[in-house]
């Protein structure tokens, strides 16, 4: 901007012809000026008055000029971190540290293993230590068997020691593969947009031997060994007394994550697949069916519209597609296909999530897959909770999920925060996300990392997106090329996993 | 905490309750036991496991009471016994995990060697654990088990 100095030249002066033929007539500031700009030029003249005017704006290449100089010195003065951190969702904790040379935000979670058996011989009998229906159901089949046998089918619900080291390897490169690296973060203040983060998550969880967890563990992690394929009824996080944010009194290490030790695969009653059938060889819905699709359209229907309850603005949801697999002879799949789609549109998902795919055979069930429709790996859930964020999954009755999600379209617990790091928002919606029913991080899902890089470099200007290119006002060419960022892959700050 | 209303009693006219176990779940029907006073213990649950070639496989099935065992007086002796252990203050009332969870197992007991009954009930369990109440679950386990195994001529 340059209408400081501009200013200094009144718009309505008439006196444009001073001449140097009088030097004795006392000349106005604006004619000295505009004689001054004859004589050096304009660049120089502007230079020269925002120097002596102090109240003046600063032009783009000043901007410019000093934000090279403060990003130099912002570089210098990392790292920044390693800071244990409590989001202000008031749960969960991780290690946030910002190399600024390498551009390269380091998220760390670290916990102590608790292994826990979920059964255990007491008398001859197995006995359930878990609390939980499945296990149950495998207690009583169990105590069905002879005694001598009994021993050998407890043994898989419980850890031995060869299990451990592979099971915790497991956990923590599962956890990193789906929440490293899917997006980069940047700075968005004028001509900082160059400076950018590439997350690099990392996982460390180890069994100590004196306690549940060190000190600077961010969670115990209580895991249940269970047999392999086993989905248990539950996995949580559980954040004890803090404060949130940094320091003493934040709560950053003072979590429970409880997991069954199948949880670090996918869960084997993946809720993104489903199947509806037709009569056989028919065009025709089997009336068995009915509730099916109900409860299907329930669990999948769209959480955009709802929105904000104040402002009464829409937040969009993922809306993913759902993908229908057609069975039968082409003829037979094309009308079935009409079937499917009128059957589900008809209960209210929009006709644009749908899409048919005739796969052939002479089956009768229509696959349905929502999203990637790759099942949900349980441990990486809770390690989103162990970042701050809340639940995405819809409970809306008949939809056949529960939990602590809530009804589609609603805010989420880390909605706000979304918003703040430059996202539409976040609303509960079963869909392939990872805070929902799948293993897709998206880029609400990086806003609590976001908040955790604003404390620790107090730049505050952090969003979810990839770092632009600056260039020099003055040139036209960027100066420098595109700043020093590295940039590992192209990223235009919607990609997902 | 108490419970309000009245105990449950069974329908058909037996023996009074003495103890019921529930375990709720998000996606799948209640997992229940019920004791009676003369010794009956009944299950209910829709998933049934099977260990077949070495592997746990489940399925469902009618969610209706079956027989689990009968408890002889010494078996009814120790159960009460860890009922008194486990029904009393603080353990009574509802028990909320601070955190979130998914899935979510709500698990209730209810005692009605009161009236009225006495009920806790520890939500998204394991995060609300209370040891005294959940030696309950393993004590009903083994006792069911025993009594399995003398009813076959195992012990």
């Amino acid at each position: 901007m340059r209408r400081g100095p501009e200013r200094l030249l009144p718009s309505t002066t008439k006196t444009t012809s001073p001449t140097r033929s009088d030097p004795s007539r006392p000349q106005s500031f604006a004619s000295q000026t505009i004689e001054l700009q004859r004589l050096v030029g304009n660049r120089a003249v502007t230079g020269l008055l925002q120097r002596l005017w102090p109240f003046s704006t600063p032009t783009d290449q000043e901007l410019y000029d000093t934000a090279v100089e403060e990003k130099g010195k912002f570089r210098a003065g990392g790292p920044y971190g390693p800071t244990d951190y409590r989001p202000s969702t008031g749960f969960g904790g991780f290690e946030a540290k910002y190399d600024a040379i390498g551009s390269t935000l380091a998220i760390t979670l670290r916990g102590g293993v608790d292994f826990r058996d979920s059964m255990e011989l007491q008398d001859g009998a197995a006995v359930a230590k878990s609390g939980d229906a499945k296990v149950a159901a495998a207690v009583t089949a169990i105590n069905k068997m002879p005694l001598d046998k009994r021993a050998a089918a407890v043994a898989q619900f419980q850890w031995n020691s060869a299990e451990k080291e592979p099971w915790t390897e497991r956990y923590e490169s599962q956890i990193q593969s789906v929440w490293s690296s899917k997006f980069q973060l940047h700075v968005e203040r004028k001509y900082w947009e160059d400076v950018g983060a590439n997350v690099n998550v990392v996982v460390s969880v180890t069994e100590h031997i004196d306690s549940k967890k060190a000190g600077d563990d961010h969670m115990e992690l209580v895991a249940y060994k269970a047999s392999p394929g086993f989905v248990g009824e539950y996995g949580s996080v559980d954040p004890g007394i803090g404060l949130g944010g940094s320091g003493w009194g934040s709560g950053a290490t003072n979590n429970t994550m409880t997991i069954y030790s199948s949880d670090v695969e996918g869960r084997t009653d993946n809720s993104l697949n489903a199947s509806v059938k037709f009569q056989t060889g028919s065009e025709n819905i089997d009336p068995s069916a009915t509730g099916k699709l109900d409860m299907l359209a329930i669990r999948f229907k769209s959480g955009t519209g709802a929105g904000c309850q104040l402002c009464g603005a829409a937040i969009p949801g993922t809306d993913a597609p759902i993908e229908l697999a057609v069975p039968g002879a082409p003829e037979l799949a094309e009308k079935r296909a009409t079937k499917i789609k009128a059957a589900l549109t008809s209960r209210g998902l929009a006709a644009s999530r749908l899409t048919t795919v005739l796969v052939g055979g002479t089956g009768d069930d229509c696959a349905l897959k929502v999203g990637d429709g790759v099942a949900q790996i349980v441990a990486a859930h809770e390690a989103g909770h162990m970042f701050g964020l809340g639940d995405e999954y819809g409970t809306d009755k008949g939809g056949g999920t529960g939990g602590t999600g809530g009804d589609a379209g609603q805010k989420t617990e880390h909605h706000d925060l979304a918003q703040s790091a430059g996202v539409a928002g976040s609303v509960f919606e079963n869909n392939d996300n990872i805070m929902s029913s799948g293993n897709v991080v998206r880029p609400q899902h990086y806003s609590t990392f976001v908040e955790a890089i604003n404390v620790i470099t107090s730049l505050y200007d952090w969003k979810v997106g990839a770092p632009k290119l600056v260039t020099s006002p003055s040139a036209a060419t960027p100066a420098g090329g595109p700043g020093d960022f590295k940039a590992p892959a192209p990223d235009d700050g919607t990609r997902t996993a | 905490m108490r419970a309000n209303g009245p105990p449950k009693q069974p329908a058909d006219g037996g023996a009074a309750l003495v103890l019921e176990q529930q375990i709720v779940r998000g996606t799948a029907r209640p997992y229940e036991r019920r004791v009676f006073g003369d010794g009956r213990c009944e299950e209910r649950t829709d998933t049934v496991a099977e260990f077949v070639d070495g592997q746990f496989k489940f399925s469902t099935k009618d969610w209706v009471w079956e027989r689990a065992a009968v408890f002889g007086d010494e078996a009814m002796h120790e159960l009460r016994a860890a009922m008194k252990t486990a029904f009393r203050p603080p353990h009574l009332g509802v028990h909320r995990p601070k955190g979130t969870a998914i899935g979510g197992a709500d698990i209730t007991w209810i005692s009605y060697e009161a009236d009225p009954p006495l009920v806790i009930t520890m939500r998204a369990h394991p995060a609300t654990e209370i040891a005294e109440v959940d030696a309950l679950g393993p004590t009903l386990d083994r006792l069911v088990a025993v009594a399995g195994d003398q009813a076959r001529g195992w012990r």
